[in-house]
């Protein structure tokens, strides 16, 4: 029984939700997926070396055990409703539908993006890790991770056209 | 650097380059008017995404993840890193004004916190002030020293000398009967004594807790929330109810090695004045 780990675990879990949000598409299936990374993370505790990082460890797991999931079945994410989730009710009305569209925009951006962009869009852009950090977790040289994060990021700000109201249908081409 | 790639620019922009690397960028960005329009598609998205799927971190956590860690087994046990990594005062001070303005939905919170805040050892001094500020003068049950939240007065005396089940009572501005009462005693793994104690400040109001013999002989509490008072109704005692509840006995399953105390045992190591403990 180790409580500083179980301690550090929990002050972890929002930032795991997060990234779990952020891979799945849904804040459910995102909960799920941190579920399962403690789980998985408590159980393999001893593979984890005291004295280096315990959260990219854990986004490790997480990671590794979402790419499974979609290579098992090509998983989608679930269409989030953006008004349910974000009460923008107290800013000015405007705003708030701007927003909503942008934000909406950029999410769906987001859940078109391949995984293999979108995770370290999650990792660098959202939970703020270094490229460095980022290219342990996800296993690739710093290079990759480079060179797919501004694919990902100029593919996500082709999508978000300034005026960012005339733009129903968003696609990727890859 | 012959020629600037957007992924420098990306670089650049998530202050990822060195110091030359960033001369290097500012030098070329004077003579190329092309590379700023192509560095803003970098900066934009930065913007763009800061904060999309931020929505988990203002809600409370959920149960099931709390009860995962806090339940699940371990593969090995042997694996003990002692990094000594403790949540600081700093983060439980801002996780905490985050919730408590939430009311109702800040106990899964204050749950997930005190989890922490037991876990390590370490109960944040928020937390005993928010529950305890009624308590004021020679009513004070607690003080923080030296990062702990230790027993004082009254609660002390009852931790010391109080058999489990019994009351020590007390009443100082009404007729309402004001007790505290440990409810049993435990041992942990480190071989200290901690006992689970109750509070009843006003018949539906109360605090529930557990607090343990530290090295220095003084009762060290390790969590403390509000819940209702147990009731007695004839010899059977209701448990105290409410999420604090929950979640002391929570706390309990955590902390506890073998089974409470029985009654001899505990009679003897009060006699002993708690000798034998750690």
């Amino acid at each position: 029984m180790n409580d500083n780990i179980r301690a550090e675990m929990i002050k972890l879990l929002p930032r795991l939700q997060r990234f779990g949000y952020a891979l799945t598409g849904s804040m459910d299936q995102g909960n799920d997926l941190v579920q399962e990374t403690c789980a998985r993370a408590l159980d393999r505790i001893e593979q984890w070396q005291p004295g280096t990082r315990l959260d990219s460890w854990m986004f490790r797991i997480a990671h590794n055990l979402w790419r499974d999931t979609c290579r098992a079945k090509k998983v989608r994410g679930e269409v989030v409703d953006i008004t349910d989730m974000y009460e923008l009710s107290d800013v000015d009305g405007r705003d708030v539908v701007e927003n909503r569209q942008t934000l909406s925009v950029v999410m769906e951006g987001i859940e078109g993006l391949p995984e293999d962009q979108k995770v370290l869009i999650a990792l660098v852009c959202i939970d703020g890790l270094s490229y460095k950090e980022t290219a342990k977790i996800v296993d690739v040289p710093i290079g990759t991770v480079m060179s797919r994060l501004a694919r990902a990021r100029k593919a996500l700000r082709d999508l978000v056209d300034p005026e960012f109201d005339i733009r129903p249908a968003l696609k990727f081409e890859k | 650097m012959s020629k600037i790639t957007d992924e420098i620019l990306m670089a650049y922009v998530d202050d990822e380059l060195t110091s030359s690397e960033r001369r290097q960028v500012e030098a070329a960005m004077k003579s190329d008017p092309t590379i700023e329009s192509r560095m803003a598609v970098f900066s934009e998205t930065e913007g763009l995404l800061s904060g999309v799927y931020d929505e988990p971190m203002h809600r409370p956590i959920p149960d099931k993840l709390i009860d995962t860690i806090m339940s699940g087994t371990e593969g090995t046990d042997h694996a003990t890193p002692s990094t000594g990594v403790q949540p600081d005062g700093n983060w439980i001070a801002r996780s905490l004004e985050k919730w408590l303005p939430l009311g109702g939905v800040g106990y899964t919170a204050l749950a997930a916190y005190s989890v922490i805040l037991v876990a390590t050892g370490f109960l944040g001094w928020q937390l005993g002030a928010l529950n305890i500020n009624k308590t004021q003068g020679d009513n004070m049950l607690v003080k923080y020293e030296h990062g702990q939240l230790l027993a004082l007065g009254r609660l002390n005396t009852a931790l010391d000398t109080v058999s489990s089940g019994q009351k020590l009572v007390w009443s100082y501005d009404t007729n309402a009967d004001r007790w505290i009462k440990p409810a049993f005693t435990f041992r942990t793994p480190t071989h200290s004594y901690c006992r689970q104690y109750q509070i009843a400040m006003a018949t539906d109001e109360g605090f529930s807790g557990v607090a343990c013999r530290n090295g220095a002989g003084a009762w060290q509490i390790h969590a403390h929330l509000v819940a209702r008072p147990a009731q007695t109704t004839g010899d059977k005692i209701v448990p105290a109810a409410g999420p604090g509840s929950d979640l002391i006995d929570k706390v309990v399953d955590h902390m506890i090695e073998g089974d409470v105390l029985g009654a001899k045992e505990e009679e003897n190591i009060i006699k002993n004045r708690w000798k034998g403990a750690r």
